[in-house]
């Protein structure tokens, strides 16, 4: 099976629509992304990474319901896939081996 | 915060709308609206308009998430033009003829653009191959006459010195002149006649760029009796030796000159052409008055400006300047000049200031491109008539088109690039036609255009431009029609009026053929008037009149007595005649004081005839009042003057009679009138008879007229040239029949008659390619009608008329149209002429005669085809 690789943002947005489960749409993320790991992320730039990551099959979409706020528009719901799970967990496992390469070699670690 | 506000800005959800991609649309906006009022609530309006902007951007710019307009055409792109290509093909060659006729009347009508962009390039080029073209002005002079008119003239030899002494923003000045008679150097025993050499001061060489092969520019022409001559020139004397040095002597005159330089061969775009040059302190040196006579007024003036002068600041100094140098004299000799200013490039076309050189005419220029573009336009019409009535042929594949999913952006793009495709086909075959004609054109121009012109690369680079240009012009309706049909209504067999835009089609028609006429009449009365003119009686024989130029040769001068003697005496010879002008070639205008009839003495200034004692005989000049010169009175030579009938009406007399013995002062002579010469077309009959006058002058004669009477001129002719080789060996036998020298005048007017008449033929022709492809078609696609009518009895004059009148009802149509048109445009054309015919309403009956008569021959070739086909397999057809 082969591994995927994912960028930074690809990573981070994938991770946020994870966590928001039924309710990850675009702002919400960026707002997740905003509160969790500080960064500001301009809208645009988390679209394109959404429509990026369902071309590459780690997302799915579907238009939600209809609210009263949005002057009434529908907001596209992201779930992730089986592929876009097996993905985060490969990049998961990559940094994993290499911080533990890097902790035997200077215990003391500490980069933060 | 105020309700407007809460609201994110319009102007950036337009530009999301119009350009994001639509599937991805309405969530984009709700995101956005849902950031922007929660910004808004957080950090404030203003900071949320911002980033609602600069989001909006970023999702414009972003590659991906913008829509892609042309995602379908580049989809299927190379197939898709693949097939438009091929179904072009295709259709251009099951349709021939209808293809024939749309890349022929195109090639031809860009032929005809070509050739004329040819020529006018050439026209509008004149002179800037001088470096300092843009500083070089050239002084003209208006010159009011005591007589009331002005005249426009060179200046006089102290212009140029005296105005660069006075204006510091003038660098330089050169003066040209023609001398005022030829030059016939003898060198190793050959006599050469110059007749095209000029006058020159030395900064010739500073203010143009006419380069001095050999010899110094500075000091070239300085000295007194310097000659420079052209390349072409020199090696006729002297081969390939070098000439630097030679003297060559004139004959007659003791005088030699040096040759003190070769110039490189003057380029054709010059208006000044010489074939040597003279140095100005030759003149200076051998005529005592050169500076003081103000009215001599042969110097073509130029002026190099300073680099930051302005000229047209220079020549508000000017009426100051003749106020202060010759204001004095102007009031004593009652001749005002007024100085003014034209460009270098300018001159060459400057109609109102000729002076030196040649001209070229601007509004022939005008013309010339009207009418070429004209044809182009009338080719243009073509193709758009013959697409549109075509268009039910290529109704169904568009049907079919559109059902497939083509858009309508597509279909007419694709009636367009055919239209283009057509258009570059006809580009090619019309710069071949160019290529073919180009010789022809230049005969008929009197010009020598080189194609290589077409070689430029700024010409080579609009070529594509005009393929483009004439495709869209032509593609552009036939597209639009052809893209509208609605393909339900196509393929339900529904089909459309079977002529869409048949209104349109028959006011195209009807224009083409309204610009047809106007040329027809154009070119009409342009003959009428040249023939008119050739044919006016011109009160003075101009039949068997063989004029010997032999410009002012001394030597011929004094033995003209001893010439005319020997001339008489050939058989066959009637008389001759030795003046200074003849009719159509004058010479000087004098400035004369000529007591009027109330008692005043009026300046006058009027073309003055030098001739000796049998001027009037042999010219068959009516005397209505008074005697010829006689040698019986000895006076004569000084004191008599004839004049014309209208000199003695201008002066007030009341009859011919009453002018007799009237004073007149010219040239220095005080004398009177002994005789009224009935009035004669001096001059071309573009301009109107004006007071003139003879004397007695065979001293300063130039011209020799031998008046003939024989059924064979050539022998008599030889015999002339004999004695003239043996009374005057050194001067050529120039000699031209008066009647040719007369239509000579006219040349302007024969060129132009020509092209324009060439060119018009060519504009008719291209709409007659357009008829009889409407024609066919027409024919076509009633041939079922034809077939019932047959059938019914229908005769082939009925089928005749049914099938012709509506083409000749627009070309009626068209004739009204262009009649008032083409009589008002015409009508300013003859303003220029003083003897002009009246417009004949004939004129116009014929035009429209022969409109109508080509066009009906055209269309009848369908006509009769359809009306004599076999009625049944019409009925059996479609």
């Amino acid at each position: 099976m082969k591994t995927h690789t994912l960028g930074e943002l690809d990573e981070l947005v994938l991770l946020a629509t994870s966590i928001l489960y039924h309710e990850a749409y675009a702002f919400a993320i960026k707002q997740l992304i905003y509160e969790q790991a500080h960064r500001t992320v301009a809208l645009p730039t988390v679209h394109a990474a959404l429509y990026r990551l369902e071309k590459r099959g780690f997302l799915r979409s579907e238009l939600g319901g209809a609210t009263t706020e949005r002057g009434g528009r529908r907001k596209r719901l992201f779930t992730i896939t089986n592929t876009g799970m097996q993905a985060l967990r490969d990049v998961q496992t990559a940094r994993e081996r290499m911080w533990s390469l890097l902790q035997e070699m200077r215990p003391s670690g500490g980069l933060s | 915060m105020n309700r407007i506000d809460t609201r994110p800005p319009r102007l950036a959800r337009k530009l999301l709308r119009r350009f994001c991609a639509p599937q991805w649309l309405e969530e984009i906006e709700g995101d956005l609206e849902e950031q922007y009022a929660t910004q808004a609530h957080n950090d404030g309006v203003r900071r949320a308009q911002l980033t609602y902007w600069r989001d909006a951007l970023l999702y414009v710019g972003h590659a991906y998430i913008r829509q892609h307009r042309l995602s379908y055409q580049q989809a299927h792109g190379p197939i898709m033009l693949a097939n438009y290509l091929k179904i072009a093909l295709r259709n251009l060659k099951r349709h021939q003829w209808y293809a024939f006729i749309n890349v022929m009347g195109l090639a031809v009508g860009i032929a005809c653009c070509l050739l004329i962009f040819l020529f006018v390039q050439r026209e509008v080029s004149y002179d800037r191959f001088h470096e300092k073209a843009d500083r070089i002005y050239r002084v003209y002079n208006d010159v009011r006459m005591p007589s009331g008119p002005t005249a426009s003239f060179n200046v006089s030899a102290y212009v140029g010195p005296a105005m660069t002494r006075a204006f510091p923003e003038i660098e330089a000045f050169v003066r040209l002149a023609q001398p005022r008679a030829s030059s016939v150097f003898a060198y190793q025993g050959q006599y050469y006649e110059e007749t095209s050499l000029l006058y020159a001061d030395s900064t010739i060489f500073d203010v143009f760029d006419f380069p001095l092969l050999r010899g110094n520019p500075a000091t070239a022409l300085a000295a007194p009796f310097s000659l420079v001559l052209t390349e072409t020139t020199a090696r006729k004397y002297f081969g390939d030796a070098d000439p630097l040095g030679t003297v060559l002597t004139p004959s007659g005159e003791a005088q030699a000159f040096t040759v003190t330089g070769i110039l490189a061969d003057v380029p054709a775009a010059s208006h000044l052409q010489f074939d040597g040059l003279i140095s100005m302190a030759t003149a200076e040196k051998t005529n005592t008055f050169f500076f003081q006579d103000l009215l001599d007024l042969r110097y073509a003036t130029y002026l190099l400006l300073q680099d930051n002068a302005s000229a047209s600041a220079l020549s508000l100094k000017f009426p100051d300047f003749v106020e202060r140098t010759i204001g004095e004299a102007q009031r004593r000799s009652n001749v005002f000049s007024s100085f003014g200013l034209v460009s270098l490039p300018a001159v060459y076309l400057h109609a109102a200031h000729r002076g030196l050189g040649q001209s070229g005419s601007r509004a022939d220029l005008y013309t010339f491109s009207a009418i070429a573009l004209l044809t182009l336009l009338i080719a243009c019409i073509n193709f758009m008539n013959l697409a549109t009535a075509r268009s039910t042929k290529r109704a169904k594949e568009v049907g079919v088109r559109k059902m497939m999913g083509a858009q309508r952006r597509q279909l007419a793009g694709q009636f367009l690039g055919e239209s283009i495709l057509l258009s570059l086909g006809a580009l090619i075959l019309g710069i071949g036609l160019t290529a073919l004609s180009l010789p022809l054109f230049n005969r008929l121009a009197g010009t020598a255009l080189p194609l290589t012109t077409l070689a430029q690369p700024a010409f080579l680079l609009a070529l594509p431009g005009i393929a483009l240009g004439v495709g869209v012009i032509a593609g552009s309706y036939p597209a639009l029609v052809l893209s509208s049909f609605r393909p339900a209504k196509i393929l339900k067999g529904q089909l459309l009026a079977s002529l869409k835009g048949t209104v349109l089609r028959k006011g195209l028609v009807v224009f083409q053929f309204a610009i047809s006429v106007i040329l027809l009449v154009g070119t009409g009365i342009v003959y009428q008037q040249l023939r008119h003119m050739q044919q006016q009686n011109l009160g003075f024989r101009t039949e068997q009149m063989l004029v010997i130029d032999f410009r002012a040769d001394e030597q011929v001068q004094q033995q003209l007595d001893v010439i005319k003697q020997a001339l008489t005496q050939i058989p066959g010879v009637v008389a001759a005649t030795a003046s200074q002008a003849i009719p159509s070639r004058l010479g000087y205008t004098a400035l004369a004081y000529v007591g009027a009839a109330e008692g005043e003495t009026r300046e006058v200034m009027m073309p003055v005839f030098p001739v000796d004692h049998d001027f009037l005989d042999v010219y068959d000049l009516t005397l209505i009042a008074g005697r010829n010169f006689s040698p019986a009175f000895a006076t004569d030579s000084t004191e008599a003057f004839l004049i014309n009938e209208t000199a003695s009406r201008a002066f007030g007399f009341a009859t011919p009679e009453d002018a007799l013995g009237m004073s007149l002062q010219e040239w220095g002579q005080q004398g009177q009138v002994i005789g009224v010469v009935s009035d004669f077309h001096y001059t071309s009959l573009r301009r109107a008879i004006e007071p003139m006058n003879f004397l007695l002058g065979d001293s300063i004669a130039r011209f020799l007229t031998v008046r003939i009477a024989t059924d064979d001129l050539s022998p008599t002719v030889t015999a002339i040239e004999t004695v003239w080789q043996r009374l005057a060996p050194h001067r050529p036998f120039d000699y031209r029949f008066l009647d040719a020298s007369f239509d000579a005048q006219y040349r302007a007017e024969q060129r132009f008659g020509q092209i324009a008449g060439t060119f018009t033929g060519l504009a008719i022709l291209v709409a007659c390619l357009g008829l009889f492809g409407l024609a066919t078609f027409m024919a076509e696609q009633r041939t079922k009608e034809i077939g019932i009518r047959k059938v019914l009895g229908a005769t082939l004059p009925q089928l005749l008329i049914l099938l012709s009148r509506e083409f000749a009802v627009l070309v009626v149509f068209a004739v009204a149209v262009a009649t008032p048109i083409a009589y008002t445009l015409m009508n300013r054309w003859l303003e220029a002429f003083a003897y002009r015919i009246e417009i004949p309403w004939q004129t116009f009956l014929i035009a429209g005669l022969t409109a109508l008569g080509i066009a009906l021959a055209t269309v009848s070739y369908q006509s009769i085809k359809a009306a004599l086909a076999d009625p049944v397999k019409a009925l059996r057809y479609e």
